[in-house]
């Protein structure tokens, strides 16, 4: 079955294909965050096309949103152009390699998405189906009620794990006692 | 009477034990104690034994004490048990009285050695292993006291250890001697296989008969069992065999390459193993294994001429040594080829004669000739000596008497019983089918008797006669200083003052004096149980060894004989004196091509070095770098230089580089990816 | 469009974030690499949630999602510490676990 307009998905993937080889070839690495900002904007738009329009926009608030800003303080602070990397680069034989693994990867995938993909018929009817929610409620109280129902252990979890990551990045900031 | 053959066995083996276990640590005199005491006990017991098996009638004389089965294994068995026969009653006297004796002896000659407690426990190690030998009832317990006089010369001859000569000596007498042990152990298997046992009762109670073809038996059951049908090469054989290895452990050509070598030792050692007892080992095994090697007349030809020759030649060699002990060594050899010679022509009890009477002058020979070394420090060598009988008279008439029985000169001991060799071999050459063998033999004793007389006079002047050739003697003398000394050193620096080199030389002291004087009256009047005209030892053995072949007093023949022998000494002597005697002894190097050959004893030694020893080495040397060096040393090292490398290949996939460390996560993942797509 | 074409995409944005980490050495972009990679896991997270009819899929997303923000903070937390004091941003200077 098909989802989405052929154009608009053919526009949205050579965009998305693009600013991904923008973040990987860029030299300075101010562009390569802009291009991963592009990215991240891209996807909410597949996003929407699927029809998740609550994903797509904590995509853009919190990804694109937060996530991003962060990376560009650091990037400002620490490689500001695109000199800071120069030098002989040790391990150029890497690239071979590198190139061959990812054209291994992405077509052993296809290989397998086209071979093994298997798109079932959308259950538009029944009322555990994703359709009736989303029809009923709007997919924001679809999403809420299978987080918290179905899903609050790991929500709980991630709770935790946001705690901790607070408190590490806390600690690492932190410079060393003995400078005042 | 109780037999007491097991005591004298018994007492030496607990002395080893006693002295070996705590001998470090006791007195001096207490070791001595019980290294005599010891073998004077078995010495008695000997004594004993010999005047009960004197007071049973001739023909059950036999007495043969089993003890416990020692193994029994497939179709063998064999049980620890003493014979005490006449043969062996003899021959533990000689053991264990000339024993007895030596150790005295050695009391004084040992005295201030840093091992006296090792000296005497060894000895007793050897008295031990000699009687058992001796009294053995089979051939297996004979194997091990073959072996166990073996080990205890090993152990005696590299007695003084930090010295490389005395050490190289004894390996070389071990190694020659496991030769001869390898023939006995041979002779035994084929005994074994043709007897069914290796008991003497078993083996030489029965008829043989020799046959080339097999033969066709008819008898009765009866008889059948005291026969035994051997083959005669199998006889020839056994006896080859058995007599290869009384020819190592009686230095007969060609293993008596150690005998001369063997005078490392103490000089006690010398007069005890290397003259009085071990080295008869030899002749002991023939003379028991009398009825094998009678019904074996090939055999008998080659111990007749290896043994004359070995006479001969030693003899000769004799004749041009300048070390007073290597002079009685191959004296000694001459001699036991003597003894083996009689028996080669049947005359077994004549070479047991021989036997005794060789112990008694030459175990006197050697403790006269220790005492001059132990009275002048150390010096062996003929050639620094020389009028040493105005200095050491006790020793110089014990020498000349033991010289004397040695030569053969009459009324002494030595005399009757080479007259009684020679005339045996006369005998054989002349009686009705004499094979001409005999009397060439007979001729090479004579020419040998006239040598004997030459060397033994040659060394009695050369020591005691003329003028002191020798420089000053040092203050420290003893056996040990003696041993550590380097011989011939020449300490001729303050000769030329006009004091006496030999202010400090004195005689001996009753320890060493009093076994001599024994030994001294019984190479005089020992002959006298081997009478020609009695022969009360040849009857004595008789039911063992079988009748004497001897002359018959009545034949002329029997005086010419004594009269030859005589003469044929008597002609050495003269040769001696005008060499050595009427002017200052003559000890200048000979150019005479026959006299280098004898000095270097007919390259017999080169020629197994060449032969035998470089190869062996040589394989030894190619063996451990090949084997032991490339493969398996190499091999060990390689495999663990091989793990070495090859984690050396695996450390370079650490390079530290994170990049690296993410290119294999990803490859993994590619590869279990592109796992299941393929799948 | 069908479901494949979602997940070739994903397949491909994968592929090319995987090239990044590797190719690159400065470690803000290996992380920018890391974080397209996760992203595009979370598009075939999506796509499969669309055409299975379940919400599951937008769960998973959600969790990706949020452990990813928090990976983000930890991750620069310790590349600021460990390139502050240098001069350069190559994660190659961290070869001391050379063996």
């Amino acid at each position: 079955m098909l989802v989405g307009n052929p154009i608009a998905f053919g526009v949205l993937s050579v965009a998305a294909v693009a600013s991904a080889l923008g973040v990987v070839l860029f030299r300075n690495a101010v562009y390569c965050m802009l291009s991963l900002i592009l990215n991240l904007l891209m996807l909410a738009l597949f996003f929407l096309m699927l029809e998740a329009e609550f994903v797509a926009t904590i995509q853009v608030l919190i990804y694109a949103g937060a996530v991003m800003v962060l990376f560009l303080f650091v990037v400002t602070m620490l490689a500001p152009d695109a000199s800071s990397t120069e030098g002989r680069d040790r391990l150029r034989w890497q690239i071979g390699p590198a190139l061959g693994l990812a054209i291994i990867l992405a077509g052993s995938l296809i290989v397998a998405i086209l071979n093994g993909a298997v798109a079932s018929d959308a259950r538009k009817s029944g009322a555990g189906s994703l359709f009736t929610q989303v029809q009923a409620n709007g997919d924001t109280q679809a999403f809420g009620q299978a987080l918290f129902h179905g899903f609050s252990f790991p929500f709980e979890a991630t709770s935790l794990l946001l705690l901790v990551a607070v408190l590490g990045a806390v600690v690492l900031g932190r410079r060393l006692a003995s400078r005042d | 009477m109780q037999n007491l053959t097991w005591l004298i066995l018994a007492l030496p083996l607990a002395g080893f034990v006693a002295l070996g276990l705590c001998g470090r640590v006791l007195p001096r005199w207490l070791i001595g104690l019980i290294g005599c005491g010891v073998v004077c006990g078995a010495f008695v017991a000997a004594v004993v034994d010999f005047i009960s098996t004197l007071g049973m009638p001739a023909t059950a004389r036999t007495v043969d004490t089993t003890f416990w089965t020692w193994l029994t294994s497939g179709g063998l068995t064999v049980k620890f048990g003493l014979l005490s026969d006449p043969l062996s009653a003899v021959m533990l006297l000689v053991v264990t009285g000339v024993g007895f004796l030596i150790h005295v002896y050695s009391i004084g000659y040992m005295e201030g050695d840093a091992g006296y407690w090792r000296f005497f426990a060894f000895m007793n190690l050897f008295i031990f292993a000699m009687a058992l030998l001796v009294a053995a009832d089979n051939f297996l317990f004979l194997l091990v006291g073959w072996g166990g006089v073996g080990l205890a010369s090993f152990l005696l001859i590299g007695f003084w250890y930090t010295r490389p000569a005395a050490v190289a000596a004894a390996r070389k007498a071990f190694v020659v001697n496991v030769i001869g042990d390898v023939g006995l152990m041979l002779a035994i298997f084929l005994l074994f296989i043709t007897f069914g046992s290796l008991a003497f009762a078993d083996i030489f109670s029965k008829q043989y008969v020799v046959f080339t073809f097999a033969p066709h038996i008819i008898a009765p059951a009866s008889l059948l069992t005291q026969i035994v049908l051997i083959p005669s090469v199998t006889l020839t054989a056994i006896t080859l065999l058995l007599f290869a290895a009384a020819a190592a452990k009686s230095a007969q050509l060609p293993l008596h390459v150690w005998l001369p070598d063997a005078m490392e030792g103490p000089t006690p050692v010398s007069a005890l193993i290397h003259a009085a007892t071990m080295v008869t080992a030899g002749v002991y095994l023939v003379a028991r294994c009398a009825p094998l090697f009678g019904a074996a007349p090939f055999t008998l030809g080659v111990v007749g001429v290896v043994t004359g020759l070995t006479a001969l030649m030693a003899a000769t060699i004799a004749c041009v040594q300048t070390d007073i002990k290597r002079v009685l060594a191959y004296s000694t050899m001459s001699q036991l080829g003597y003894m083996f010679m009689a028996e080669s022509a049947g005359g077994f009890s004549t070479g047991i004669f021989h036997l005794t009477t060789h112990a008694y002058f030459k175990a006197l020979l050697f403790m006269s000739a220790g005492a001059v070394i132990h009275a002048l420090g150390g010096e062996q060598d003929m050639r620094k000596m020389g009028g040493l009988r105005h200095k050491l008279p006790l020793t110089f008439w014990c020498f000349v008497a033991g010289g004397l029985a040695l030569a053969a000169i009459f009324p002494f001991a030595g005399f009757w019983s080479k007259d009684a060799v020679l005339g045996s071999l006369l005998a054989r050459g002349t009686e009705n089918h004499g094979a001409p063998l005999w009397l060439a033999l007979y001729a090479v004793g004579l020419l040998t008797a006239g040598f004997t007389g030459f060397y033994t006079f040659r060394l009695i002047l050369g020591i005691f006669w003329g003028e002191y050739r020798g420089g000053e003697i040092a203050a420290a003398h003893g056996a040990e200083a003696a041993a550590s000394r380097p011989r011939g050193g020449d300490n001729s620096g303050n000769g030329k003052t006009a004091r006496d080199p030999l202010a400090r030389v004195h005689e001996v002291g009753r320890a060493m004096s009093v076994p001599m004087l024994v030994l001294l009256v019984l190479s005089v009047i020992g002959g006298a149980y081997g009478l020609p005209w009695q022969n009360a030892l040849g009857g004595f053995l008789q039911p063992v060894t079988g009748a004497a072949v001897e002359l018959v007093t009545s034949n002329p023949l029997f005086y010419v004989n004594m009269a030859a022998g005589l003469l044929a000494a008597l002609a050495g002597f003269g040769l001696a004196w005008r060499a050595y005697g009427a002017r200052a002894a003559s000890f200048i190097p000979s150019r005479n091509p026959l006299v280098v050959a004898a000095e270097h004893r007919y390259y017999i030694d080169d020629l197994y070095d060449v032969v035998l020893v470089r190869p062996v080495v040589w394989l030894g040397v190619q063996l451990r770098r090949g084997i032991e060096g490339a493969t398996l040393d190499g091999g060990t090292r390689g495999s663990g230089s091989l793990v070495g490398w090859s984690s050396g290949v695996l450390r370079s996939l650490q390079t530290g580089y994170v990049r690296n460390y993410a290119l294999l996560l990803f490859l993994g993942a590619a590869a279990i990816l592109v796992y299941y797509v393929i799948r | 469009m069908p479901l494949s074409a979602y997940l070739i995409v994903s397949a491909l944005l994968f592929a090319i974030g995987a090239l990044g980490v590797l190719i690159r050495r400065n470690p803000l972009v290996m992380f920018m690499s890391i974080e397209l990679m996760l992203n595009a896991v979370n598009l075939s997270f999506m796509t499969f949630a669309r055409f299975l009819n379940s919400v599951d899929g937008w769960m998973f997303v959600f969790l990706v999602l949020t452990v990813a923000a928090a990976e983000v903070v930890v991750g620069l937390a310790i590349i600021v510490s460990i390139f502050r004091t240098r001069r350069t941003i190559n994660v190659d200077e961290l070869n001391s676990l050379k063996g």
